[in-house]
This record gives structure tokens, sequence and C-alpha cells, in this order.
């Protein structure tokens, strides 16, 4: 934009009569043509703010917009503002533009007069807007956003400094959308003052759908409605995962599920109950939680088998691992770790009579299924306990061979009784 | 192939036909009740035997089939409200069609439609040609019915009424023929940048 005058012309054009456009067309413009003289008089005065067919903007004088920089102009340092106006070549004539084509190439900006007075706007930044009153000024339809220099708090001081800034403002009214801002000195045929191009930034999204802007409020060039198409077609893809990773997830819990239970009973396999044993002695260690581990094993259960064939061997093991879930309490888990092997892990502290009791019921409950093998013994059960709190945390591991021995015992001894594996000394000596 | 292929095929069946239809294709694919996965990648070979005997259930010709799923894709609302980001009129939508591989690239890198041109010939006259395939990208073959239906079902959208055609090209692309005979024949559907007004 070479129409945008540099600090030191800024300085010079405010300080004393304005020196517009010496030579050209832009002379003829604005020197010569009654109705912008005019227009700039309406201006001075706190009138209204120029109007016209185009989309509001005057519709005399085209060249009241930027005015080219006249020779006049004090020479320019090179090291200012880079990339305002070129570094080289012949005098910079600037261009003339009009309200209209200025806001046809940058529909949201702003022409503030030098104390912040609104001379014009692009049509977009007119439908946040709505008509600015007569004699509006930016503090007035502005606010600072964060603490960014700015607007009614911070003041206008950027007004007196004259050098381009960004400027992070929320639009004063019903709909606060933010906005940011490009501030760079300028001179207008009207005089010098400030141009503003505004823009979104992150709030585009809420920005578009409040003042329901369309794709022609925005530039040609400008990316907003690419943002906007990226931003729902990322979102799409990003809906579309989030779904995979809960279809994968639910999946992989299912065959987590399926991988630790037994496929008879439903009652946990073996490494669910490894699982389980181990998270229990962790839990013992710390001394957050107390159990106990009762192994059970069916009496008889192999002469049933094979004698009335497997069919009927599963329907008695379906059988009593249902006793088990029915018989154990809801902390308690419950597994199937081998043809006829059980155990359960009892939690919660319980005592030796406690866990005792629950597996003389079991015992009861099996024997009353009335499966008999081919010699008329009762199917039974035997049970060996061990407990957690009869032992030394360091030999909380030897809990299912102290556990399996106690079975043992109870084979021995008759089956269908419970044994409990004798307190192992906390001195970690005298093995029951 | 990218999964949103035989996605978009899966969904287009699901919604369209019986629900038998789909479960037979699926278990004669050996492929479970749920299908494909729109963001894993499956064989080539799958997808075309896919089409096949979903083509050969429905007693239709692949092409016509094709051609349906892209106005299906047009009835979703999420990828008529991606496509409409094209242009605000007919016209400017068939012209913006050249920016619809990168486009799908913006949001998808790993789905590569095969390169677009857009002419406008006189008197409401457009060609659009497909490219041949390039490395990576969906064969044209497969690209050509499906945007010709959705060609179609675009052109409703913006209320406009056109009349096209395709055929594949000797250099292996394909080329859609499209007469826009009106440009606001219809009122069309409404399309508003944000999705949803505050």
């Amino acid at each position: 934009m070479r129409c945008l005058a540099g600090q030191d012309q800024w300085r010079q054009a405010g300080s004393g009569a304005l020196p517009v456009a010496a030579h050209g067309v832009s002379k003829a413009a604005l020197a010569g043509t009654p109705p912008v003289v005019a227009d700039a008089a309406r201006a001075a005065d706190a009138g209204p703010r120029p109007r016209g067919e185009d989309a509001g903007l005057r519709s005399t004088g085209n060249e009241a917009g930027l005015c080219p920089l006249g020779n006049e102009a004090a020479p320019r340092s090179l090291d200012d503002e880079a990339g305002l106006r070129p570094r080289a070549g012949p005098p910079d004539e600037g261009a003339v533009l009009g309200w209209a084509e200025l806001g046809r190439l940058m529909p949201m900006f702003l022409a503030l007069g030098p104390a912040g007075e609104i001379l014009a706007t692009g049509p977009t930044l007119r439908r946040l807007l709505g008509e600015p009153p007569p004699g509006a000024r930016f503090e007035d339809l502005f606010l600072p956003s964060r603490s960014g220099p700015g607007t009614r708090e911070g003041g206008m001081g950027w007004l007196a400094e004259a050098k381009p800034r960004r400027l992070e403002l929320v639009l004063a009214g019903a709909m606060p959308t933010r906005l940011r801002a490009h501030a760079v000195p300028a001179r207008f045929a009207l005089g010098p003052g400030w141009l503003l191009n505004l823009g979104f930034g992150l709030a585009v999204a809420e920005a578009v759908a409040g003042h329901a802007l369309t794709d022609a409020d925005f530039a040609p060039t400008d990316p907003t409605v690419d943002m906007l198409y990226l931003l729902e077609a990322k979102s799409a893809v990003a809906a579309e995962l989030r779904g995979l990773a809960l279809r994968l997830d639910s999946a992989h819990r299912a065959a987590l599920a399926r991988s630790l239970a037994d496929p008879l009973t439903g009652l946990g396999n073996r490494r669910a109950f490894e699982m389980a044993f181990d998270e229990a002695i962790r839990r013992a260690r710390r001394n957050e939680d107390a159990f106990a581990l009762a192994h059970l094993d069916l009496d008889h259960f192999k002469q049933v088998n094979d004698a009335e064939g497997h069919a009927a061997g599963d329907r008695l093991l379906v059988a009593v691992a249902e006793i088990l879930r029915e018989e154990i309490r809801a902390r308690d888990q419950a597994a199937r770790i081998g043809g006829d092997e059980f155990v359960l892990l009892l939690r919660g502290g319980l005592g030796p009579a406690e866990a005792v009791a629950i597996c003389e019921r079991i015992i009861a409950r099996i024997v009353a299924l009335g499966e008999t093998q081919p010699e008329g013994r009762r199917v039974s059960g035997s049970f060996g306990i061990a407990l957690s709190r009869d032992r030394a945390p360091g030999e909380l591991g030897g809990m299912a061979d102290a556990a399996d021995r106690a079975l043992y015992a109870s084979k021995a001894a008759g089956r269908g009784v419970v044994t409990l594996a004798a307190p192992l000394a906390r001195d970690g000596r005298g093995e029951g | 192939m990218h999964g949103l292929v035989n996605r978009a095929l899966q969904c287009f069946l699901r919604d369209t036909y019986p629900p038998q239809v789909w479960r037979d294709l699926a278990s004669e694919l050996g492929i479970g009740r749920d299908g494909f996965e729109a963001m894993l990648d499956y064989p080539e070979p799958l997808a075309r035997r896919f089409l096949a005997l979903a083509a050969d259930r429905l007693g239709k010709p692949d092409l016509v089939l094709l051609e349906d799923l892209g106005a299906y894709l047009v009835g979703r609302e999420a990828i008529r409200r991606l496509l409409r980001f094209g242009g605000s009129s007919y016209p400017d939508f068939l012209l913006s069609l050249e920016d619809l591989p990168d486009r799908v690239a913006l949001a998808l890198p790993e789905l590569r439609l095969p390169a677009l041109a857009v002419r406008a010939v006189a008197g409401g006259h457009y060609r659009v040609t497909v490219a041949p395939a390039a490395d990576g990208t969906l064969p044209p073959e497969l690209v050509t019915p499906v945007l010709a239906g959705l060609l179609r079902a675009m052109a409703d959208d913006y209320g406009a009424l056109v009349f096209l055609d395709f055929a594949t090209l000797a250099d292996g692309g394909a080329e859609i023929a499209l007469v826009l005979l009106e440009d606001r024949y219809a009122p069309g559907r409404g399309f508003r940048l944000a999705a949803t007004v505050a």
C-alpha cells in the first residue's frame, strides 16, 4: 500500500496545513472538486458519516479516500515501517483510492480521524457495527480486550504515537465479538488519520455465526472461508477418529474380559486369578486390606465325568460356579483355575471363622446338588484356606502353596472338609 | 485404499436398502457386522470386490451404483456443507472443483483424489476432466461416476438445472460433460458459513 504515509509525514501532516496531493489526478480530484471539500467540512463538523449508494460509502468524490503523498513530503528514511512503501525508485506518488474500492479490498477496514472519529467503514465491518451514529468515535464502538493498548481504559494513546500497531479489541454492544486490528497511520483527503484493518482471529467461527456472515463478506484473498471449511472438515474427521477410538477401546475391553474369563463357567480363569491375587498381595502389604485365599477341589468329580460324560461334568461345574457366585460377597472373586479346581479371593479382612463359614456353606450346597458318582458317593468339595493376616508381608506369596497344602490335608481327612493353614509366625518361621 | 471409500459404500447400502443387503454382503466379504472403519486402510481388491458384489446383489451396473453413491453423499449434511464451501453459486462451485482434491487433502491427507480440471466452454457447457491415476490416487474409473452423481445432486442443492454425461478417455482419465441449462431453476437449499447460529 504505497498510499500510506510514514510517521514523519504523518507528523508533518498533523502539524499544519494538509500537504495533500500536489500533483496529478489527485490534485484535481481533491483540491478542485467542491463535493469533496464539502464532505470534508461535514466530517470536520462531526456531521453524518459519509454515505452513498455503494454500500454506505460516500458517493461523491471517490478520491476522498486515501490520497497520494505529495512530493513536498519530507524525505523518507528507509528504515522505518518496513514494507509500507517502496524503498527505492521514482518518487512515491501513492495511490488514489475511494472508500468503496478500499471496502472491496479490505471489507473490514476502519478509517479514523486523528482523534479517533470514525470517517468510514468497510461493508463487512458495517454488518457488525451497524451504521455508526453521527460523530461516533472509535472508543464508543470498541473496547480493549485483555490488557492490550487501545481504547477506553487504556486511553487512545496509540493514536498519538503514530506507528503501526496491533490492537486486540472487543466490539461494544449486544454481541461482544473479539476482533484483532492492525492500525497504521494514514493520510486521507480529509486529513491525517488512521487506517485499521480488522479481522476475527481465533473467534472467527463464533463471529461468522453470530453476525450471519457469508463468503461475500470476505475478500477473495482472505483465508477465513477456507479456515471455516477446514474447521468443519477437521471436526468431522476428529469425530470419526473419536468413534474409532471408542470402538477399539470397547473391543479391547471385550477381548481383555474374554482373555480373563473361563468360557465354561463365566468365572475368572487362572490369569484373572493371578492378577487379582497379585493385587490383593500388594494391598495387604500396604495394610489396605487383609484377605483370605480359599482353594476348592471337587470330590469324586472325575468319576462323574468318566461315567456320565463331559456334558454331565460340565453341567456340574457350571452349577458349582453358580453356587460360588451366590455365596461370595460382592467384593470377593471366584476363579476356575483347572478342571475341577476353583479359588476364592475373600477380601475385607475377614477372620478365620468367617472364611470357614463361607466355605462350609459352599460345601453344603455342592452336596445338596445331589450328584453321585457310580459307586453312590456324593459329589462334594474340599477346601484349604490361607489368611494374609497370618503371614508376614514378605511371606504373602506363599499363600497359594499354603492353601494348596491345606486342601490336601482336607482331602486326606476324608473330603468334604475345610482346613485352615496354620498361621505362619510373623517372624517367618513355623509354616503350618 | 482409504477406508472412507468402503465406509461410504457401506453407509449408502445400509441407509438405502433393506438391512439384509448389507448383512449378506458383510458375511460374503468376511467382515464383521460393523463393517469398514473410515479411518483405516483396506486393500484395493477388497474395495473392488465389495463394489462388484454390491452391484451384483442389487442388479445394477457398477457405474449406476457409484453415481447413486455420489448423490447419497450430497444427502449427508456434513458433506453437503463441505461441498458448499466451494462457491456461492453452482457455476462457482463447478469452477472450484479444481480445488477439490486439495480441499480433501486438507481434511484427510491420506485420501488422494485424481487431479480435476474444469473448463467452461461456450453457452453454459462445462468439461470436467479427471486425470489418469497417479501413484496413490483413487482410480478415475471409480471417482468419475461418484463425482457425476455428486454434481447432479449439488445442482439440485443450488437449485440449478443441469444435464451431464461422462466417459472414460484414452489416456486412462475420464471426462464429465455438463450443460448448465439454468443457473437458478429452483430456490435450492440454504447454506450458511457457520454450521450453527449462536
